[in-house]
């Protein structure tokens, strides 16, 4: 019943094409790629509407962005999708919360990072490897719990907890040598 | 190292609120007995901040909502001409139709029925609104016994919801109805291209079945058990009978 479909998929889709774009978004790198990805990630979710029963609809939507991502990825970017167990030893090292401890800032920049230091930041959130870009970026703005990112993502919770422990370890270090 | 680690990924799980209660006891402890955790609590709440707003800045384009309409209306494999296609126009035409018809009288009782009562407006509410709405229920499904065991914890009134679409009349889902400020299970049937709303309130008793007609809506109320049902739609007043006919003769207990 293609009318049910089409009714169901704008009440559980179009709703939250914004925030699937920026999920998209900070995978891809760019705004062309992300609506590529969310072109195709519309029509996954349009095929599968009528197997989606009860549930987390807005997990449910995501977890489609974000493997469309993934495959968009694969297929353009193979280099880019590194997994944390085969991360290259130079980003291992970078991403490592012990190297930076000893160094960590002293300066009380820590309560407000500054406005114009925004640019800096996005470039960071963008150098990081895909695995912590997407936990920053299901945490931070998409809001969800670090159960609903382990089933987004695929992996389990502790993953989950050490990727956004470390990808924010790595942007504070980042923004400290910049700031220098 | 190890132990630095640790803290690390506790200080993170506890800005995020993931710890469990006796986690977030012993961290709150460490923050203040030691002013370094304080520091690095305090610089992880100011990132987390930056890159919330980072991340929100990325526009997303305008166009982006009429493409995915569009492919969606393409990449539809059936004729867009669907038995239900013409749902939208229909609600279109009915809301329309009760505006105008509003201001010219309210429900006009048929017969010998009585004036529509609070129930009976808020029934023929949920209705006209479920007609306004994409789709007039909230689960699909032509399976009563899907529909039925739905309501479940959604509503204390679980309704037989028998497919009569032997009869031309399919079942087609089933929704929630807000009445007299309780939800209330009502069933979506289909003839041809009408909707008809079955919806089931506790019963209050005394009133007696009838009908009621508002524009070119008709309700029609009976009770059965300790439950009254009211059926809600614009087939017209003898196709409904026979729907309701139908429906009580496929619920009654046999006994």
């Amino acid at each position: 019943m293609t009318t049910l479909a089409r009714a169901r998929f704008s009440q559980l889709v179009l709703p939250r094409l914004d925030e699937g774009y920026r999920l998209a978004h900070w995978l891809t790198g760019n705004a062309t790629d992300a609506e590529d990805v969310m072109q195709e990630a519309c029509l996954r979710a349009y095929r599968a509407i009528e197997t989606f029963a009860e549930g987390n609809a807005r997990a449910w939507f995501l977890t489609i962005v974000r493997n469309t991502g993934y495959s968009w990825l694969q297929r353009h970017r193979p280099r880019a999708v590194i997994f944390a167990e085969d991360l290259a030893p130079e980003a291992r090292a970078a991403l490592d919360a012990g190297s930076g401890l000893a160094e960590a800032p002293e300066t009380p920049e820590a309560t407000l990072i500054a406005r114009d230091e925004a640019g800096r930041l996005g470039r960071a959130i963008a150098a990081l490897p895909v695995p912590f870009r997407e936990a920053l970026v299901l945490r931070e703005y998409h809001g969800l719990g670090y159960r609903e990112i382990a089933e987004v993502t695929g992996v389990p919770i502790g993953t989950v907890m050490s990727r956004l422990a470390r990808a924010r370890q790595h942007l504070l270090e980042r923004l400290a040598k910049d700031g220098r | 190292m190890t132990g630095d680690d640790e803290t690390l990924l506790l200080l993170s799980a506890y800005a995020d609120g993931e710890l469990s209660p006796g986690e977030v006891l012993a961290m709150e402890r460490r923050l203040a007995a030691e002013p370094d955790l304080r520091a690095r609590a305090a610089r992880l709440r100011g990132l987390s901040g930056a890159v919330r707003a980072t991340l929100a800045e990325v526009p997303a384009p305008e166009t982006l909502r009429g493409r995915i309409v569009r492919q969606i209306g393409f990449a539809d494999p059936e004729p867009r001409r669907s038995r239900l296609g013409a749902w939208p126009a229909l609600a279109a035409t009915l809301v329309a139709g009760i505006a105008i018809g509003a201001s010219l009288g309210g429900i006009v009782p048929l017969g010998t029925a009585e004036a529509p009562s609070p129930v009976g407006e808020a029934v023929l509410a949920g209705h006209l609104r479920g007609l306004a709405a994409p789709q007039p229920f909230d689960i699909a499904s032509a399976d009563g016994h899907v529909v039925k065991p739905w309501f479940n914890g959604r509503t204390t009134i679980a309704p037989d919801a028998p497919d009569l679409s032997d009869r031309g009349y399919p079942l087609v889902g089933g929704r929630i109805d807000i009445v007299d400020g309780q939800p209330v299970p009502t069933l979506v049937y289909r003839h041809d291209r009408h909707v008809i709303s079955v919806t089931v309130v506790p019963a209050t008793g005394g009133a007696q079945a009838g009908e009621a007609r508002r524009d070119g809506t008709f309700l029609e109320r009976w009770e059965a058990g300790d439950l009254t049902y009211w059926a809600v739609s614009d087939l017209n007043a003898r196709d409904l009978r026979g729907f309701v006919e139908l429906y009580r003769a496929r619920t009654a207990r046999p006994r």
